[in-house]
């Protein structure tokens, strides 16, 4: 269990570097991700679940504050690391956020992690170790356990063109002296037991817990609940501000994950679309689409939102445009749009003319004028089939 | 009965049918003749690959009268009929550098599909694959598609040129298809073949290394499990079958990688696969085909390997390098890497100097900060009029194309072809003629990204 001296030392790996704790005998290393904060609360409870893993059943451990919402998670790993036929016990803490992400490891008192004969790893090696197993993408995902043998000798070119890991460049995949060691850890880490962790997780899903993700500063915690509320189409009054917050070309994977999240049960509100027109303003065309393309399904678009609908129509990318007038497709929309939407017959550009001309015709307008416009344009422009597929 | 009356029945039922012997409803119809006809276009589009796609859907977004011609069934190339499903790279050193109707076209595939997007603020490191995004080719064939027909399109798959001409502003351009001759004359030609195969044909010169990259049959195998297997015996295996000729030397690339692959990628080469003619390329899939069978041949008889069984195969070889035009200007390797910003660019690349060869590759990634560019000029075969090329055969030395080949760059190249031929459609003039600027500034309004050109052209 941890204990107070570790939470100090757990600051300082928040202010950037990964940190040995100061207690002699006693090694602790975490990742610089912010949810390590967490580990600093003093739990409510732990709760035992005992789990079937990769290499058979075992106990994750849940920390809970009092409204029983998880803190973290962590295992007691036990296994012997075997040299030749000498063996020593490979005994180790692993942590992870309540997304599963990987916070750190540390190991009971008196233990150390070995390589090659035994030879205990240095600081720096525990560095490296908490290196690695901080990457979520390294290429250790890809090799098997075979992959790991020096086999230099052999003819076969060994150049994998998807992960490149040739056998010069495996050594920069993992603490050298302990290559299994650091396989082992790695896979448990991004193996069944975050999948499980993740399950844990959204059996006590709040909107407390959907808050606290939102405002963290880790992206892996903002993209993991954004993909969440995509899947669902509740209101999620109490997030809905967050969601928009993560809408920004700052980050194009977050923005997009945000966009995705956002339903129509959230658009139902015309302040809602309006802080949505805020910051589409702000996106690169594509992801200015994805957002607009959002109010297509709506049933009601409130006057505020058709004004700044009516300038995107003014836009110089015909695509953009294509997309406010799927928008309008179909729909009673103001004079002012409708307008607009005239203004378009007279474009140069046959792709943006005629799918004004369509619209119109979708909206069934009886506005005189307009209808003499469209009769106007279909004179002048040979049209067999106005649908656009 | 009467005999007689009988016979008259007979009569008048065969008479009935329009003709003698036929059932009721079936009608003879006159022998096939070959359907000839002739087409109006602004736009023509060669090959609706990675390229020729986006240049087809940008000229119509851009108000052209746009046909695209496909020899196969389907649009995308290399990432729908090659099935190499992960286009990149879009990003570079954490911003998006190639954008545009490629760029929605993926973000479309993976919306649709409910896929993922990577990480680009994490840097790739020396893993460049993890800024390339997987997607499922089915959703592109039928996104891309759909993008075409709504730009205005005319799609015409299983047509091919036979010739080409230039005459009196116009190019006269003859396709043969499955029953069809077609006659299209348009204002400007885009050659999307990939192959440089119309630029041939209307009589310029291409360029051709002795050696090409290696070709790739995407397939995977499945029933395979590493921990069942033991590593020397395989490599032993291995060893044997190539002294017999059961495998032949280089077309497998990494054995182990078989082991649960996902067809992301396959470990496969074959040496000198050429999809520019018929023949080339019918040659290109059937060795293509054999070496499959003969890997999956070879892994059946290596103990804990007997349950290997074919996952799923595609149906043509993806070809890396063919041929490329003597263009206006040939990007070096030395501009690609030093990341030279040409006056006349008219879009990014970004991708690793990536050269398959017999050894395998070992990409060799840029330097921190450089994002090469692609100049027009790479774009335009020497001496030719309103002909424009995109993709692969563009004008470069041969390590600068192994990099500016991929798919991502492909589409911005196409996009940038599509709105160099429309421009130069609108003003019924030659390519060169439309001030590279204007063609800068319709890149950009389209979506396309380009350098901040500070001091202005």
């Amino acid at each position: 269990m941890v204990s107070r001296a570790f939470y100090l030392w757990i600051l300082l790996g928040f202010m950037g570097t990964s940190a040995v704790l100061a207690q002699p005998g006693r090694y602790s290393f975490f990742s610089s991700s912010t949810d390590q904060l967490d580990l600093q609360r003093q739990p409510h409870r732990i709760e035992a679940i005992l789990t079937e893993f990769e290499n058979g059943p075992d106990t994750l451990f849940q920390a809970v504050d009092e409204d029983l919402t998880p803190l973290y998670y962590y295992r007691h790993i036990r296994d012997l690391s075997c040299f030749g036929e000498q063996c020593r016990p490979l005994n180790i803490n692993l942590y992870w956020s309540i997304t599963g992400s990987y916070l750190g490891f540390d190991l009971p008192e008196a233990e150390y992690l070995s390589k090659t004969d035994h030879e205990p790893f240095s600081v720096l090696e525990y560095e490296r170790m908490n290196q690695i197993l901080s990457d979520s993408t390294s290429v250790l995902s890809d090799l098997a356990e075979a992959d790991l043998v020096d086999d230099t000798d052999r003819p076969i070119p060994q150049v994998d063109a998807i992960t490149g890991a040739t056998k010069t460049n495996l050594l920069k995949q993992i603490v050298p002296g302990a290559a299994y060691t650091t396989y082992e850890l790695w896979h448990i880490i991004y193996g069944k037991t975050r999948e499980d962790i993740v399950q844990q997780t959204l059996q006590r899903l709040s909107p407390a817990i959907l808050t606290r993700l939102l405002r963290s500063t880790e992206t892996f915690n903002k993209i993991w609940v954004l993909n969440l509320i995509a899947s669902t189409q509740e209101c999620l009054d109490d997030v809905s501000e967050l969601i928009l917050e993560n809408i920004s070309p700052e980050n194009y994977l977050l923005s997009e994950r945000a966009i995705r999240a956002i339903n129509p049960c959230m658009l139902a509100s015309a302040e809602f679309q309006a802080a949505l027109m805020d910051k589409i303003d702000q996106l690169d065309v594509v992801q200015q689409k994805m957002a607009l393309s959002k109010f297509k399904d709506l049933s009601y678009l409130s006057g505020e939102t058709q004004a700044r609908l009516n300038r995107y129509l003014e836009k110089e990318n015909p695509m953009i445009v294509h997309t406010v007038l799927e928008v309008y497709s179909g729909r009673d929309v103001s004079p002012p749009a409708i307008r607009s939407i005239t203004t378009l017959l007279e474009e140069s550009n046959r792709f943006v003319s005629l799918k004004a001309y369509d619209t119109l015709l979708s909206m069934k307008i009886t506005d005189e004028r307009t209808v003499e416009q469209l009769k106007h344009y279909q004179k002048q422009i040979s049209i067999s089939n106005t649908s656009a597929i | 009965m009467k005999r007689r009356t009988v016979l008259a029945r007979l009569g008048a039922l065969s008479f009935g049918s329009t003709l003698p012997g036929l059932m009721p409803k079936e009608v003879l119809v006159p022998k096939t003749t070959i359907k000839k006809g002739q087409i109006e276009a602004d736009v023509l589009v060669v090959g609706g690959g990675t390229a020729g796609t986006i240049a087809a859907i940008q000229a119509g977004r851009a108000g052209m009268k746009t046909v695209l011609i496909e020899s196969g069934s389907q649009l995308g190339g290399t990432i729908t009929t090659g099935g190499v499903a992960y286009p990149g790279i879009f990003f570079a050193w954490g911003k998006q550098v190639i954008g545009g109707i490629g760029w929605e076209l993926i973000q479309d595939c993976v919306s649709v599909n409910n896929d993922v997007l990577p990480d680009f603020s994490v840097p790739h490191g020396r893993q460049h694959w993890k800024h390339q995004i997987q997607i499922n080719p089915a959703v592109y064939s039928l996104l891309a598609e759909e993008k075409c027909l709504s730009a205005g399109v005319q799609i015409r798959f299983y047509e091919s040129p036979v010739s080409a001409q230039f005459k009196r502003g116009r190019w006269f351009v003859r396709l043969q298809g499955k029953g069809t001759e077609t006659e299209v004359t348009c204002k400007q030609l885009i050659d999307a073949t990939g192959n440089a195969f119309v630029t041939s044909l209307a009589g310029f010169s291409l360029l051709r290394e002795q050696e090409t990259q290696p070709g790739t049959l995407q397939f995977t195998l499945g029933g395979l499990d590493d921990r069942k297997v033991d590593r020397d015996l395989l490599l032993q295996h291995y060893d044997a079958a190539i002294e017999r000729g059961e495998l032949k030397k280089g077309e497998v690339t990494n054995l182990s990688a078989f082991f649960g692959n996902n067809g992301v990628t396959t470990p496969q080469h074959i040496a000198g696969a050429d999809s520019s003619t018929s023949v080339t390329h019918t040659l290109a899939n059937i060795r293509a085909r054999s070496s499959a069978l003969r890997i999956l041949r070879f892994f059946k008889k290596v103990p804990g390997c007997q349950n290997v069984k074919i996952g799923m195969m595609r149906t043509e070889v993806a070809v890396r390098e063919t041929y490329r035009i003597d263009g206006l200007y040939k990007v070096t390797h030395e501009d690609y890497v030093l990341g030279r910003e040409f006056r006349d660019a008219i879009c990014y690349s970004y991708y690793p100097i990536d050269l398959h060869n017999e050894d395998g590759v070992t990409p060799n990634q840029l330097t921190d900060g450089v994002i090469p560019t692609i100049p027009l000029g790479a774009l335009i075969p020497t001496d030719s009029e309103n002909l424009i090329v995109a993709g692969r055969c563009v004008s470069s030395d041969r390590l600068a194309n192994s990099a500016l080949r991929v798919q991502a760059s492909c589409m911005a190249m196409g996009q940038a072809a599509g709105i160099a031929a429309a421009l130069a459609a609108q003003g019924d003039c030659s390519i060169l003629d439309v001030p590279v600027q204007e063609v800068q500034q319709a890149i950009r309004k389209h979506g396309g990204i380009l350098p901040d050109f500070k001091e202005g052209l």
